[in-house]
């Protein structure tokens, strides 16, 4: 049977200093060797200080995932040599002496089929290597250390999985649920790093490293299935090895097994003494903790009487979601929803839209108050929307720019019906022979009047015309 | 003027304007040049003290504040970072090391206007009890420069003893204080773990280790601890002692106290005049009013293995960061394959640093953690135990505080379990978390012998007024350089 | 008895060039059967600990460090830190 377990690497990019010193948690955007301090580049000397924010949001990253959370926890230090590993050892977490990890045993529900978290451990990043030219050329890298010490929490699965779907489903879900949660913005390159065990019936476990991107990971995961068993089926051995994407070729290729064997020499970390979490506290962690999808999805359908499908949508992406609880109140909680998964969606599907987005949410309640008391159709309101999220002025000032007011009064409306009626003389024939084509008529007036013509008056003077 | 002045009479003597900031470090330098070609106590002379000398000058002379240490000139070990000043640890691989910070310890010592005198010889990265084992050569004991002073903090106590400085700050894994301060006739204290930060003390055993105090009186040795013990935001593993003036009612006596003699430190394997020694102090002490009786820890026993199956096991992890990339000597990365360099510049350890990583990585090795690593661990945790019962019985525990009296360089450089004997009354202390200082004593055939006692954990206060009371019944002579 | 590949693979593990391997071999070994007497403890003895409660760990603030640190690590290509490649 095809086996299938995950090690996810999510950094909690919403915290703002790492794991254990002062400097930025997220790196991004320095020039190299800026955000760094005795600490994260390991300068003789310099002791660990452990962020307290770090570990409550790696608890209720364990809560969630229906992990326990120990009343104590402890670090260790994986010991190996890396370049980008300043002290030469990794702080981290280790559960073989009894549960010390931040999680344990959790389980989490994935269409129907049971995924079970056998651990949560925190760590810390290490820097990165940059190549000049081509790497397989160059004989020295350069190291940046500004994301060394980057606050992590890694998340094992058990093999539970069975296809590469269901691994691209669950990472899904779970990179919906960190956002979600507030810890992370998943969404930034290198957020959350995805390796996978794979293994078939007569094999070994092969470990898959370096997939860079989500979408990689089901074809890196497909690709691997087919090799081993095309080697099964060739009656060869499935040696267990690490192996690595390779991007470009779209294959998966064995690491180095030159490197001699490696022996981590776990042992504890006592610069970072145990740190105790009290049942309160973890109590109050639990009630503090942003509400579940799931829960906001229920909340949507049932209080607002929001489709399940547009609640879906809404509650699944933070983004989305945290505008329209800012937005929205009892009676317009409805159109704020339709104008978010309809209108807004185009405009904020990437995360560059969405910095550059400048719409606020007073905007989406002002825009929904206005179609519930008829001072703006919904057609105006998409053009609305649009402007609103280029330029950022309030609603009353674009409405007016734009001329988009609605037109009500029956006068103007019929001035215009007129002329329309003086241009289509085909299409009003063939109306007053089948109402049903009426609606072209109605359309040509929106038309003229850009949107803006209320459709239930217009359709009734057109009536009356007809008759 | 006198260069033997404790820390007390310095003071005094510089309220008073019998002596300015800088005459006494002007002389103390001129001390450093005309006695350290023999001794060797120094890797690194202060070159700005005269000046800092001056600037502390003008500052008394117009009344302005100055800290409690009024100038004065304190050495340190040279593993303790001193932002401006090399800090080598007597190793190649920091030959050239300028930390960028001050260690918390010399922060506050700063603040309280100390200058910082120069910094001193010790075994490489503090791994050893002789100060043989440095990049830079062995200090000399200053009461005969054939023997060894002792280690690892070797150039702190031997700069104390023969007056190159008031005061030192050593580090003690595993007696590296102490030891050296009973084989140069000073005060040394290991505080209890946790008590005095490690921010800046480059590591060698974490767990274990502490920055501790030399110097020629218990006093001095309770100023500076009012001055560098407290909790630090930058030592996660230091702790709350409260507020305590070690100075305060050092001089109450010992009446009515109990003092446990260790069985396993008595007697057995022990030089001769060091046992007579410790008779001869706990009999002073009885008749001060103590109530001294035979007490067995007896863990002892195993006490250096689990000692040194940890502390090899941290250094090897401690170590690793050492790869001569971030810093280190000149050495080019060019043509040199990652693994290649750095074993290449590895390779300048010292050869005791090399075999203790070596048996470090080899007690954590899978397959070996269990049987060492683990083992060791619980020894002392047990060890632990049994010091805290041995506390509930008696108020201070004492033992002489190395089995031997100081040997001749060389002697036993070779012979590793001859020197892990020389540890077996001080790890404990180490292992059990708790304070224990080094106490000179008697001075035999022109050769020290210390005195070590132990209090229970946060009991320093305790610890120095029966270090105070045993100090009293003595009258040394200086040492002779 | 440590052999000599042991003390290989330890030096390998800890990066260390060492060329008289027989030299280690030999002070390593005398020390480890030295360690031996530890195996003969059979403790259950749990192991100690130092305790922090959550609430005193460090406040997660971002401070920059207040000097250009680069400039006191070996640096070149601007602000890189240069290493030699893993192969």
């Amino acid at each position: 049977m095809t086996k299938i377990g995950l090690e996810i690497h999510c950094q909690l990019t919403k915290l703002k200093s790492k794991l254990f010193c002062s400097c930025k948690a997220d790196y991004r955007g320095f020039e190299p060797n800026i955000n760094i301090c005795p600490i994260c580049v390991g300068l003789p000397g310099s002791l660990p200080l452990l962020n307290k924010k770090a570990v409550e949001k790696a608890a209720m990253i364990a809560m969630r995932l229906g992990c326990k959370v120990p009343p104590k926890i402890g670090f260790f230090r994986k010991n190996y040599f890396y370049p980008d590993l300043p002290k030469n050892f990794q702080i981290t977490q280790y559960n073989v002496h009894g549960p010390t990890s931040i999680g344990s045993e959790g389980q989490i529900l994935i269409e129907d089929k049971m995924i079970r978290i056998s651990r949560i451990q925190i760590e810390e990043d290490p820097g990165r290597l940059i190549y000049e030219g081509d790497p397989s050329k160059s004989l020295t890298t350069f190291v940046d250390y500004n994301r060394s010490g980057t606050p992590l929490v890694e998340i094992v699965t058990e093999p539970d999985f069975t296809t590469p779907k269901q691994v691209r489903t669950f990472v899904n879900i779970l990179s919906d649920l960190l956002d979600n949660l507030g810890v992370s913005d998943t969404s930034l390159e290198g957020a959350l790093r995805v390796d996978a065990n794979v293994s078939i019936d007569k094999g070994e476990k092969v470990e898959i490293k370096n997939i860079g991107s989500f979408r990689n990971l089901e074809k890196a995961i497909h690709f691997e299935l087919i090799r081993q068993e095309s080697l099964a089926e060739r009656g060869m051995p499935i040696p267990s090895e690490t192996r690595q994407w390779d991007e470009g070729r779209k294959i998966t290729i064995s690491a180095r097994t030159k490197e001699e064997e490696q022996d981590y020499r776990y042992f504890p970390e006592s610069d970072v003494p145990h740190v105790l979490i009290k049942d309160q506290l973890l109590e109050k962690l639990k009630e503090n903790m942003p509400e579940s999808i799931i829960s906001k999805r229920e909340r949507y359908v049932e209080k607002y009487g929001i489709p399940n499908q547009v609640a879906e949508v809404l509650s699944t992406d933070k983004f989305y979601s945290d505008l329209f609880e800012k937005a929205h109140n009892e009676n317009n909680a409805k159109e704020i929803a339709n104008l978010i998964t309809t209108d807004l969606m185009g405009l904020a599907d990437t995360k560059e839209k969405r910095d550059q987005l400048k719409l606020k949410p007073q905007h989406l309640s002002d825009l929904a108050d206005a179609i519930l008391n008829n001072k703006i159709t919904r057609i105006s309101a998409k053009t609305a929307i649009h402007e609103i999220a280029k330029t950022g002025k309030p609603l009353s000032e674009i409405t007016s720019e734009l001329d988009l007011g609605r037109v009500d009064d029956e006068s103007s409306l019929l001035n215009i019906i007129d002329e329309v009626f003086a241009e289509e003389k085909q299409a009003v024939e063939d109306a007053k022979q089948n109402i049903e084509t009426v609606n072209y008529l109605v359309g040509k007036v929106m038309k003229k009047t850009k949107g803006k013509a209320n459709p239930s008056v217009t359709l009734e003077i057109i009536k009356k015309k007809l008759k | 003027m006198r260069l033997s002045v404790s820390a007390t009479e310095y003071r005094d003597q510089i309220r008073n304007g019998t002596v300015t900031v800088e005459e006494f470090v002007s002389k103390t330098l001129e001390k450093i040049k005309k006695v350290d070609e023999q001794i060797h106590a120094f890797i690194t002379v202060n070159d700005d003290a005269i000046n800092q000398a001056r600037n502390l000058d003008k500052k008394l002379k117009a009344k302005e504040k100055v800290g409690a240490c009024l100038g004065m000139p304190i050495s340190i070990k040279d593993n303790i970072c001193t932002k401006g000043i090399k800090t080598t640890c007597a190793s190649k691989l920091l030959q050239d090391f300028v930390a960028p910070y001050d260690a918390t310890v010399i922060s506050r010592l700063k603040a309280e206007d100390a200058i910082i005198i120069g910094k001193t010889n010790l075994d490489e990265f503090a791994m050893g009890l002789t100060t043989e084992f440095s990049c830079y050569g062995p200090t000399k004991n200053p009461w005969n420069i054939d023997y060894v002073p002792g280690g690892s903090s070797g150039g702190s106590a031997a700069a104390v003893s023969a007056c190159e400085s008031i005061v030192s700050l050593g580090s003690d894994t595993g007696g590296s204080v102490r030891n050296p301060a009973s084989f140069c006739s000073v005060f040394g204290l290991k505080p209890t773990y946790g008590l005095v930060s490690r921010y800046g003390l480059v590591s060698y055993a974490n767990s274990i280790e502490q920055i501790g105090p030399m110097a020629r009186t218990v006093e001095d040795i309770a100023f500076l601890m009012n001055i560098i013990a407290g909790q630090d935001p930058n030592d996660n593993t230091t702790i709350d002692s409260g507020a305590v003036d070690y100075v305060d009612d050092l001089d109450v006596g010992i009446s009515g106290k109990k003092i446990g003699v260790v069985s396993e430190m008595m007697g057995e394997g022990e030089q001769k005049e060091v046992t007579e020694s410790t008779r001869n102090a706990i009999s002073k002490l009885e008749e001060l009013g103590a109530d001294c009786e035979e007490i067995s820890i007896s863990e002892v026993l195993h006490s250096v293995a689990a000692y040194y199956t940890l502390t090899a096991a941290e250094a090897s992890s401690n170590l690793a960061r050492y790869d001569n990339i971030r810093y280190g000597y000149d050495f080019g990365v060019e043509g040199f394959e990652f693994n290649a360099y750095i074993s290449r510049s590895r390779k300048n350890f010292g050869d005791e640093v090399i075999r203790r990583m070596l048996l470090g990585t080899y007690v954590l090795s899978s397959g070996y953690f269990g049987k060492y690593y683990m083992k060791a661990q619980q020894v002392r945790s047990l060890i632990k135990t049994q010091v805290e019962r041995a506390f509930q019985k008696v108020d201070l525990l004492i033992s002489p505080t190395v089995p031997s009296m100081p040997f001749k360089l060389g002697e036993k450089i070779n012979d590793e379990l001859a020197l892990f004997r020389l540890d077996v009354n001080t790890v404990t202390a180490n292992l059990a978390n708790i304070p224990a200082i080094s106490v000179p004593f008697e001075v035999k055939n022109g050769l020290p012998i210390g005195i070590q006692l132990f209090a229970g954990h946060l009991q320093e206060k305790l610890l120095f007024q029966a270090a105070h009371a045993l100090s009293k019944l003595t009258k040394l002579p200086e040492s002779p350089i | 008895m440590v052999t000599k590949e042991e003390i290989q693979r330890l030096a390998n593990l800890i990066k260390i060039e060492i060329n008289e391997t027989e030299k280690y071999v030999e002070q390593v070994d005398k020390v480890i059967r030295y360690f031996d007497t530890l195996d003969k403890i059979s403790s259950t003895e749990e192991i100690f600990s130092q305790d922090l409660a959550l609430e005193n760990l460090r406040p997660d603030e971002h401070i920059p460090y207040k000097e250009k640190l680069i400039e006191k690590l070996k640096n070149s290509k601007g602000t890189f830190v240069k290493a030699p490649k893993l192969i």
